[in-house]
């Protein structure tokens, strides 16, 4: 190792300074940081916990040429490069995208007409989903298997209860993007106006404007990257929220009005049902799938599928050459791999918190 | 156990600690970088996210004193990191992202700002000098110039050698030199009060700089 100074002379800072303005500080808005330094530990326990409890699950991969995605025309040159030739979709007359409409129409029909009684600002949403992971990316976080959670959300949309590691229903600051309540009845349910409130509150949201509370969206620089956002935020919407049933109406159109949705040529079995999946391609590599029930026409959950192999990190994220990713490690999803799925398995409004009818 | 050790460990504890004594350094840091408050708020909260995540990387026995044992300087090169490609920090934190709480409160943007403009402005020519740079020369000047941090530790915290970091720094002020001498960048005007530096006693100058962000967007 060279001895040489390792301190800069006060004169670069100095000379640095008469160029270039020294940039101001600031603190994180007003209670930002507590609230933020909870969610990490929150986020990094259950992390903890995760690895320790999580059962692994067998592999589950998906033939390309078959099953949930032989129907799926936009990914017809996957599919082309999958099976070395033209794959017919199992309904040749039908347009998988017509088809996706025509879903989520029927959910959009069936959900009007549900009865709804307005929850009191004292009630709670109690919703409750199996969250499986896997793949590559999974296993490397560590956070792969299959996960439980529970949770309570004030209909006030002022207080969210979950148990923590001991098995204590306490409140918590990690799931407030889903006590939005009381800013989704706000919503237009016209789709077109629906979508457009919906866009403008992520917009809002990156510019440090916070209606309800959004989750965490990058902000996308590109229609088609909108599309995905839009499709992803309807499907957290739906699968994290009870709703009126004009609004859930709404959302289900509003869907059907995204671009390049389309309906999977075969049922996709959730515990032993059969939901219909209906999907989008995002950047190429992964499939987003909504599943619905086929007779109800109500909300099951949602999975991502890698429809190509790909890496994280590559050329299609960031034109630059990143020199950033040293790992070491190149984290490749194989296509056909289920990376993650979530299933409802409850969703109803209670008395109390822990209340589970 | 210390803190590094604690860290190290993986106590989620000890990254609490970690936030609360880093945050703000690597907020303001991250802002410098990427120039938006908002998009630094996120950018700080992955910096801990990564930092258990590359844990184990962190040298226990590097523990030799106060400043030499301080985790700033590490987690400044994550911030730096991240802020290169937020998007590619996100995706690799998809799921903890969908449960980041949102704050609670619109800022009032409004509030306190004309008699604020000093800092406004000084901010807005910062940031649009910064433009004029390479994103190696801005990374160089917001660690070493503004983050205060020396020569091995920026070096350390951008995983680049020692020389390249003085080498970059010396590029980047010859470049400012020469957009002042050319008039195209206004001078910084004779200090008038001292540069606000780490450690600096909170002022108020916080909601005067919120407008600021949209410039550099």
């Amino acid at each position: 190792m060279k001895n040489e100074n390792p301190q800069p002379s006060l004169d670069v800072r100095d000379e640095f300074a008469r160029l270039l303005p020294v940039p101001p500080e600031r603190d994180f808005p007003s209670g930002r940081q507590p609230q933020l330094q909870e969610f990490v530990v929150n986020h990094l326990q259950d992390q903890n916990t995760a690895a320790r409890t999580k059962r692994r699950i067998p592999r589950r991969r998906f033939a390309l040429a078959t099953g949930a995605l032989a129907a799926v025309a936009a990914a017809a040159v996957v599919l082309t490069v999958a099976t070395g030739g033209g794959s017919a979709p199992t309904e040749p007359d039908a347009d998988p995208t017509a088809q996706a409409v025509h879903v989520f129409e029927m959910a959009a029909s069936h959900a009007a007409v549900q009865p709804w009684t307005e929850p009191q600002p004292d009630q709670w949403f109690y919703i409750k989903f199996r969250d499986t992971r896997s793949g590559a990316m999974a296993e490397w976080k560590g956070n792969d298997g299959v996960g439980f959670d529970e949770n309570w959300y004030r209909a006030d949309g002022k207080d969210t209860r979950r148990y923590d590691r001991t098995g204590e229903l306490v409140g918590t600051l990690t799931d407030m993007n889903h006590t939005e309540y009381p800013w989704l009845v706000t919503l237009p349910t016209e789709p077109t106006a629906l979508l457009a409130a919906l866009r403008q509150q992520i917009i809002d949201h990156h510019n440090g404007i916070n209606p309800g509370r959004p989750p965490f969206y990058i902000l996308p620089e590109s229609e088609e990257e909108w599309n995905g956002t839009l499709f992803a935020r309807i499907g957290d919407i739906l699968s994290g929220n009870l709703l009126p049933p004009a609004l859930t109406a709404g959302l289900y159109r509003a869907a059907a009005q995204i671009p390049d949705v389309t309906v999977a040529g075969e049922p996709v079995m959730i515990d032993g049902r059969e939901t219909t999946a209906v999907g989008r391609i995002s950047n190429g590599t992964t499939l987003g799938q909504m599943l619905l029930d086929p007779e109800t026409h109500e909300y099951v959950g949602f999975r991502n599928l890698a429809i190509t192999d790909f890496t994280y990190g590559g050329p299609s994220e960031s034109a630059e050459p990143d020199p950033t990713d040293d790992d070491g490690e190149v984290i490749t999803e194989k296509a056909g791999e289920l990376l993650w799925e979530n299933i409802r398995l409850a969703a109803l409004i209670v008395d109390e918190p822990g209340d589970t009818a | 156990m210390n803190l590094r050790a604690r860290v190290r460990s993986g106590d989620p504890e000890a990254f609490g600690e970690l936030f609360a004594e880093h945050a703000r350094s690597v907020y303001n840091h991250s802002f410098r970088l990427t120039g938006n408050w908002s998009t630094a708020e996120d950018v700080a909260s992955l910096t801990i996210l990564e930092a258990w995540r590359l844990r184990e990387r962190i040298d226990v026995d590097r523990d030799t004193g106060d400043e030499a044992a301080s985790l700033r300087p590490w987690l400044l090169g994550i911030a730096t990191n991240i802020a290169r490609n937020v998007r590619r920090a996100a995706r690799r934190h998809d799921g903890a992202l969908l449960r980041m709480p949102h704050p609670e409160t619109v800022p009032d943007i409004a509030e306190d700002v004309t008699s604020r403009t000093d800092d406004r402005e000084r901010l807005a020519v910062t940031m649009a000098s910064m433009k004029k740079l390479r994103k190696t020369e801005r990374e160089v000047i917001a660690l070493v110039v503004w983050a205060e941090l020396d020569y091995t530790q920026a070096a350390e915290a951008l995983g680049v050698p020692v020389g390249t970091v003085a080498s970059r720094l010396s590029r980047a002020r010859a470049k400012l030199a020469k957009l002042v001498s050319s008039g195209r960048l206004k001078p910084a005007e004779t200090k008038r009060e001292v540069a606000p530096r780490r450690g600096q006693v909170r002022d108020d100058r916080d909601k005067a700089v919120r407008l600021a962000q949209e410039i550099n967007r």
